[in-house]
């Protein structure tokens, strides 16, 4: 699993945990290096610099390059549920600015980044990391997030 | 052909091996995308797909369950004894035997392999080196289903809008034990209906039976 903690401030810090420190993987050699690829392959750090652009089109009330930024669904169920362009309605949303140190977990093709009170998920598409989800309140356990813009 | 006659048992299933795991890798390829297209997430190469941890769980659960069903077999057919069945020993000679019976140490033959012949620790690791082989390749790969599947189980967590889990959360978690569960009951059933069936059944000329003429009654007999 990749483990990619980032500060808005520019401390960056990427921590590969799991498969490399298993020995009892050598036994299936093949399987590990699939493993390896599986759950530390991803080592890019490309799900939070998404996140981070998000934010930064919204902070400068771009909503043409925020909407950029979303997958296409997500735009599409925004634009169908504001009646308004995907542009205007994301700025209408009113995000809060996140603040705080960001957590980002990737697992595959999914990847969360987490903000104190404001959590956004994002999927790996072919032209890159998109936000699925985003304006998400904290959750507990099992409960998933309730999001102000999200895809479906 | 006449060369490859003694190997064909094991050609035939790498072969077979290998064409079910890339059809496999194409149909669980094909349905993920399926999966990810209709929640509107994004989908992944065929490069990718082999690399991630949906494949990988999927290889590793089947596995893990097929190394411990034989690893079982062979440690309980050394104790566990089936009246009437090919795959018991004969009654009466549950256990591990005498160094004699198994040729091993000064009962060694010129042909025996060498570490059953050196006695020590080395008569030792031979004596059980199968279910070592085995086991191993059991644990790595369940653990190796473990990691793989606590990143395609969050993958889905993430898709549902829930947070991830950590690595212990799911081994003790519903995901992991529900197939690690369902490989291992199908296992179970197999390989405790054949050393059944084999006591009234038989296929003629298979050493998995016994021979068509024996009797129900015969244990430890293979045709």
């Amino acid at each position: 699993m990749i483990d990619a903690t980032r500060t808005f401030a520019g401390d960056r810090r990427l921590t590969c945990t799991g498969s490399r420190r298993r020995p009892a993987l050598t036994a299936v050699p093949a399987l590990a290096l699939t493993l390896l690829a599986a759950g530390c392959g991803s080592t890019d750090s490309a799900a939070a610099e998404r996140a981070a652009h998000f934010y930064d089109a919204l902070a400068a009330g771009d909503g043409t390059t925020a909407c950029a930024d979303l997958a296409p669904e997500a735009r599409s169920s925004l634009e169908q549920q504001d009646g308004v362009p995907c542009a205007q309605a994301i700025l209408d949303q009113e995000l809060a600015a996140p603040s705080g140190r960001a957590v980002t977990r990737t697992y595959g093709a999914m990847a969360q980044v987490d903000h104190p009170g404001e959590t956004m998920f994002l999927s790996r598409f072919k032209e890159g990391w998109r936000v699925t989800a985003v304006g998400c309140a904290p959750a507990h356990g099992d409960r998933p997030h309730e999001c102000l813009v999200e895809v479906g | 052909m006449r060369r490859l006659t003694p190997h064909l048992l094991g050609l035939f299933f790498g072969v077979i091996f290998v064409l079910a795991l890339v059809g496999q890798a194409f149909a669980g390829w094909q349905a993920l995308n399926a999966e990810q297209a209709a929640d509107g997430l994004g989908t992944l190469s065929l490069g990718r797909y082999l690399t991630s941890s949906d494949f990988a769980v999927d290889v590793a659960e089947n596995w893990q369950s097929e190394y411990l069903q034989f690893l079982l077999y062979i440690t309980a057919t050394t104790w566990l004894l089936q009246r009437g069945s090919p795959e018991s020993k004969g009654l009466g000679e549950a256990g591990l035997e005498s160094d004699e019976e198994q040729r091993v140490g000064r009962f060694a033959g010129e042909d025996s392999p060498r570490w059953a012949a050196a006695g020590g620790w080395r008569t030792t690791v031979f004596s059980w080196s199968l279910t070592l082989v085995m086991g191993a390749i059991f644990l790595g790969s369940w653990l190796a289903q473990s990691i793989a599947g606590q990143v395609a189980h969050n993958e889905d967590r993430l898709a549902a809008l829930q947070d991830p889990l950590s690595w212990k959360d799911y081994v003790l978690g519903a995901d992991f034990w529900s197939r690690t569960l369902q490989n291992w009951q199908s296992e179970f059933l197999a390989v405790g209906s054949m050393a059944v069936l084999a006591i009234y059944l038989r296929q003629r000329g298979s050493p998995e039976s016994k021979p068509v003429g024996a009797s129900h009654d015969a244990t430890g007999v293979e045709g």
